[in-house]
């Protein structure tokens, strides 16, 4: 009487043929004894379907809990930031997220894994709107975009804050304003940022760098998501830290890269003089995971969660601040992706096996642009096409 | 049927509750369809860390939203459309796909485990033309398939999720399965007449 067709349409039997449970199971046994003709029928149409079986992987139950919990924590961040910005208004949007910033600044001392989520959310947050030149942040809210062509920050001066070649007095600004605590740098841009412990950060296109108002000499802490090379001034007494969403790095006076953009799997961080430690940053208490000695890598997996240090030539991941790269040996997607970040476009790839090539060279990115995609393309073989504005198809 | 339309009538109340705020339906929703997520998206990509970030956007993106959230009459359609969105929206982010072919955004992981499933007295030739068979579909078709009877969607839900008419939907479906009666038809055949012999 039913037809095969009927029987595909009915979600118990396809739940019998595909889930079977007790109680499916229960209800088919009592559908054959009132149907026993259709005996046949029923199993034939069964073992049809049964032809399409597909094995389905499950999530364990840890990590099951884990997302769960996860997903409740930036729940519950994302509650305060709501009622925060609906009391102030849209108009006051920027200044509430940097108030926030400042309270998460002085909660980082007590909850550093707290901390570290709010700096993930950040990230989100300020990847949503498009800027086109570095901005900076103050404590009360305003921002400053660096429009000179001296792409500059300097904080070491006391009552002075020099943005390019314009030098601010801290007279002329209110009490409130003081120093700037977020720096951002949007694709295409670089940023060069003089703390005022005379440390020097060179902030990488598409990174953003968090400065807790309880900065100073004594406390050097920052928080970077992206890319930054740093040259921190020695001090033997007070270590400066660079926390990112998964390792931090503990120094007492070096000169050393670090990588950690929210969108690469791996966090980099290669030494070019002096010493750092590598600390877990999951860990409720830090613990150290690695020493580096100049000319090592260290690369931190955020899938697998693994710290393996190799050496390497320091200069294939530092010389960015000077307007060039290096690769040796290196896959062409890393290549891609810091043109891409560079110039603040973005190359498609007709064959994704592309990216996984092989390539050595240098590239200088102080030439204009066209020049550095003609390279690209003799360096992997392809031709590379515009799509669009900032759209480039390399097939 | 009775048990389907009890669990739908009970998810309509979760997710008013839900969209009123209540976290307790919100971990109901979670443990409900984690599973089946996990399932689908594993579909989508091999890679288990896309999947599980996705799972994890997913929610909270609903959460975020939750008060601008339409009624829905099928959660489990609701969330696996989402997924779908967000994986793909990843996948293009870190592989690059430049999906000049729709097939680059369709479920490239299903694959029929035939060699497991076919019955015992199923002759081995037999075995390797249902392999032919279902090796041959495309990405889109086997998601189709597995849409329709893992995921239990229906032909208008799985057209919309994968832009295509639900009547090519059906018409999909019916085409593999009357490919695959042929085969077991005649290994039915076959045995019938291995009783007669007998």
């Amino acid at each position: 009487m039913n037809k095969w067709e009927d029987y595909i349409e009915d979600q118990k039997f396809v739940k019998w043929v595909f889930e079977p449970d007790e109680n499916i199971n229960r209800y088919f046994e009592d559908y054959l004894r009132n149907h026993p003709e259709q005996k046949e029928e029923l199993f034939r149409a069964k073992e049809e379907l049964h032809l399409l079986s597909i094995s389905n992987p499950k999530i364990s139950f840890e990590k099951g809990l884990q997302l769960y919990q996860s997903i409740m924590n930036q729940v519950s961040v994302k509650d305060k930031r709501t009622f925060r910005i609906r009391r102030m208004g849209v108009f006051m949007r920027y200044a509430a997220i940097a108030i926030l910033f400042l309270a998460i600044g002085s909660m980082l001392v007590y909850f550093p894994t707290r901390g570290r989520m709010d700096l993930k959310l950040a990230e989100e947050l300020f990847l949503r709107d498009a800027q086109y030149y570095p901005v900076l942040y103050f404590e009360d809210g305003s921002k400053q975009e660096v429009l000179s062509e001296n792409k500059y920050i300097d904080l070491s001066v006391p009552g002075k804050l020099i943005i390019g070649n314009d030098t601010l007095s801290q007279n002329n600004v209110t009490a409130e304003k003081k120093l700037p605590n977020l720096f951002i740098v949007p694709n295409g841009q670089r940023l060069k940022v003089c703390l005022n412990d005379k440390s020097e950060v060179w902030l990488n296109a598409g990174s953003r760098l968090i400065l807790p108002k309880s900065f100073s000499k004594k406390k050097r802490e920052v928080y970077l998501a992206g890319e930054a090379f740093l040259d921190v001034s020695t001090d033997l007494h007070n270590p400066f830290i660079v926390n990112t969403s998964t390792i931090a790095v503990k120094v007492l006076g070096t000169k050393f890269n670090v990588s950690a953009y929210p969108e690469d799997n791996e966090v980099l961080t290669v030494l070019q003089e002096g010493k750092v430690q590598i600390l877990d940053n999951n860990a409720f208490f830090s613990e150290v995971k690695a020493e580096l000695s100049p000319n090592e890598i260290a690369r931190y997996n955020k899938t697998d969660k693994q710290l393996d240090v190799h050496v390497t030539n320091h200069e294939l991941y530092t010389q960015w601040k000077d307007g060039s790269l290096r690769f040796e040996y290196q896959q062409a997607s890393d290549m891609i992706r810091k043109v891409e970040r560079y110039f603040d476009i973005r190359i498609l790839l007709k064959d994704p096996a592309k990216g996984d090539e092989k390539i050595n060279g240098k590239l200088d990115l102080n030439v204009n642009m066209d020049e550095v995609l003609e390279y690209i393309t003799k360096i992997t073989h392809a031709e590379i096409r515009q799509i669009d504005n900032k759209t480039y198809l390399l097939e | 049927m009775t048990l389907i339309h009890s669990e739908k009538h009970d998810w309509k109340t979760i997710w008013e509750e839900f969209r009123k705020g209540d976290k307790g339906a919100f971990q109901k929703m979670y443990n409900a369809f984690l599973d089946k997520l996990f399932a689908y998206g594993s579909k989508l990509t091999s890679n288990t860390s896309v999947v599980e970030d996705s799972i994890q956007e997913l929610f909270l993106e609903m959460y975020t939203h939750r008060k601008n959230l339409s009624e829905t009459d099928n959660l489990e359609y609701y969330l696996l459309k989402g997924l779908r969105r967000i994986i793909f929206h990843r996948l293009r982010k870190e592989n690059r796909f430049h999906s000049l072919e729709d097939d680059n955004t369709a479920a490239q992981n299903i694959v029929f485990e035939v060699e497991e499933n076919t019955p015992v007295d199923f002759k081995e030739e037999k075995i390797e033309r249902v392999k032919r068979l279902l090796s041959a579909l495309s990405p889109k078709n086997r998601e189709i398939l597995y849409l329709k009877f893992y995921q239990g969607l229906s032909y208008h839900q799985i057209g919309e999720m994968l832009k295509i008419k639900p009547d090519s939907v059906k018409k999909q479906v019916y085409r593999v399965m009357s490919g695959l009666k042929d085969h077991v038809k005649n290994k039915l055949w076959e045995f019938f007449l291995l009783c007669f012999r007998a």
